[in-house]
């Protein structure tokens, strides 16, 4: 069972993979002509753009599992409404 | 047309996550700088003993093995002080930033990193290279 921090790390971790990813595949685009690209440049810059955005959605999905899993935790110590620490015992 | 801005400069990536080092390299190697990527604190200490780089890009929390950014920072600054060093990490904590700063870190990035974030922390850092300010 991993602790809150480390799940919040993980759930930072998916965060900066999709942050570098879109990163990449925006800069993988600029500074191209599409309309002056051969039928094989323009085919090989699709395949990855597409790879690329596969990998960004699964990222995602990770890091909505994560919040998923933290949310229970997170409303029992915090009103998820009230925002007011459940009182310890 | 310019020349890439990293043409005839080294750089390591120290990451433990495989995708972030496959994403750093090609954002790197499109600016032209040699690139050589470690996936553990030793690994990048071990790539320091056999070569020279001009930058290194050190994430300061790595899950895998024992050492982390900050002793590969250290390790930098002892054997090549003229590197310089960007440590990433997810805290934006003043104790640690200061602690990077006086081991002798040229800058420091928090995660998660944004195009305009690290473009800005790379021209800064070759700028200081280039001139020998580091």
């Amino acid at each position: 069972m991993s602790t809150l921090r480390e799940r919040i790390h993980e759930l930072g971790n998916w965060h900066n993979k999709i942050s570098m990813a879109a990163m990449v595949t925006s800069e993988s685009l600029s500074g191209k002509k599409i309309s002056k690209m051969t039928d094989k440049e323009r085919d090989e810059i699709i395949k990855k753009v597409v790879q690329r955005l596969k990998k960004i959605e699964e990222y995602v999905v990770h890091a909505d599992k994560i919040i998923e899993e933290a949310k229970p935790f997170l409303y029992k110590q915090i009103g998820a409404d009230t925002e007011i620490p459940s009182k310890t015992k | 047309m310019s020349e890439p801005i990293g043409k005839g400069l080294k750089i390591l990536v120290l990451d433990d996550e495989e995708d972030i080092r496959r994403f750093s390299k090609e954002f790197f190697q499109r600016r032209g700088f040699g690139v050589t990527t470690a996936s553990t604190g030793q690994a990048a200490i071990n790539f320091v003993k056999k070569a020279r780089f001009d930058i290194a890009v050190l994430d300061i929390h790595l899950y895998k093995g024992k050492k982390s950014g900050i002793d590969v920072l250290k390790f930098i600054m002892e054997s090549r002080p003229d590197c310089c060093c960007i440590m990433l990490t997810r805290d934006n904590d003043q104790k640690i930033m200061s602690e990077t700063t006086r081991l002798g870190a040229c800058d420091y990035l928090v995660k998660p990193l944004t195009l305009q974030k690290v473009d800005t922390a790379i021209k800064k850092a070759v700028t200081r290279v280039r001139k020998g300010d580091k």
